[in-house]
């Protein structure tokens, strides 16, 4: 946790700070800063206000991401037992399910999002390898998004999903990792597939 | 004398101070892990219910308390957003 001058507080995960021996393959410690800088970038030109803002930063000699601590929300495993419809608006649904559906989010479990209830909002957080590469439990908040029929897009989310395909070769460039830019390819895919069903499925 | 194994929970309140809420414990021979904290919180009654997936070697399935160390190594990972943060398997000698 590392305290922001006039501003808060923000969380602090070094990507190079496991030991080598550790078999959790080292490569997913060095793609962890490009993947959660890659998820707010995507989130940032979609509009949504989903993920909290993330940079990259070097504290003491280490590598890593600051992400803003959202004081407000609550790990959303702390609800368990509630509808996720009834606590969070349908608008932040379906923008979170389009967001998990366009990330292909392998590792949306009910403890890699927060809900703050009186806003009735939810934050996305843990957009490291899991999430993007190595796992495939899914995302619950898709499930629901699809179990629950909140799935017809609206223009102003097409929009939102267009301005993406117009600058995914902006966020992620030429000479990003390879595996950035296959799934920036994967990303470009699912988008152009929204755009022209206008239905998340 | 034997060897506990041991992984503590934490989760950060509303102003961001860090408080323990449960220590996940291994005695190195029963091979099932206990859990000392609020059994009632919903994060420690989630997890006994629905286990948590082996993020470490990537296997099919769910761990589960019963699957002893397996289950205590992969914490960390299930636990890693700093809004919950389980730390490594950690390990003393204690008494019979």
């Amino acid at each position: 946790m590392v305290k922001i001058k006039d501003d808060g507080e923000a969380l602090f995960r070094s990507s190079s700070n496991e030991p080598e021996t550790d078999p959790f393959v080292p490569d997913r410690k060095l793609l962890r800063n490009d993947l959660e800088i890659l998820a707010a970038k995507v989130d940032g030109v979609l509009g949504f206000n989903l993920v909290p803002t993330v940079v990259e930063r070097t504290l003491k000699d280490k590598k890593g991401t600051l992400q803003r601590f959202v004081n407000d929300a609550k790990v959303a495993a702390n609800f368990r037992g509630e509808n996720l419809s009834d606590m969070v608006d349908h608008s932040e649904i379906i923008k979170a399910a389009v967001f998990d559906y366009l990330i292909e989010a392998k590792d949306r479990s009910w403890h890699n999002f927060l809900i703050d209830k009186n806003a009735k909002k939810i934050w996305l957080i843990d957009h490291d390898y899991p999430m993007w590469v190595s796992w495939d439990s899914g995302s619950v908040i898709l499930g629901t998004a699809i179990g629950e029929g909140i799935v017809v897009l609206s223009d102003e989310i097409k929009q939102s999903i267009q301005n993406l395909l117009m600058n995914i070769d902006v966020i992620v460039s030429q000479d990003a990792k390879p595996e950035i830019r296959t799934i920036a390819e994967g990303i470009k895919k699912r988008a152009e597939k929204l755009v022209a069903t206008g239905i998340l499925v | 004398m034997m060897l506990l194994y041991f992984v503590e929970l934490f989760e950060l309140d509303h102003d961001a101070n860090q408080k323990k809420i449960a220590t996940f414990k291994l005695i190195e021979e029963s091979g099932v892990v206990e859990i000392d904290g609020d059994h009632e919180h919903a994060i420690i009654k989630g997890i006994q219910w629905e286990g948590i997936f082996d993020y470490k070697y990537a296997r099919p399935g769910k761990l589960h308390l019963y699957d002893g160390m397996k289950f205590l190594e992969n914490l960390k990972y299930h636990f890693r957003s700093g809004y919950l943060l389980a730390t490594d398997v950690e390990k003393k000698v204690v008494d019979n």
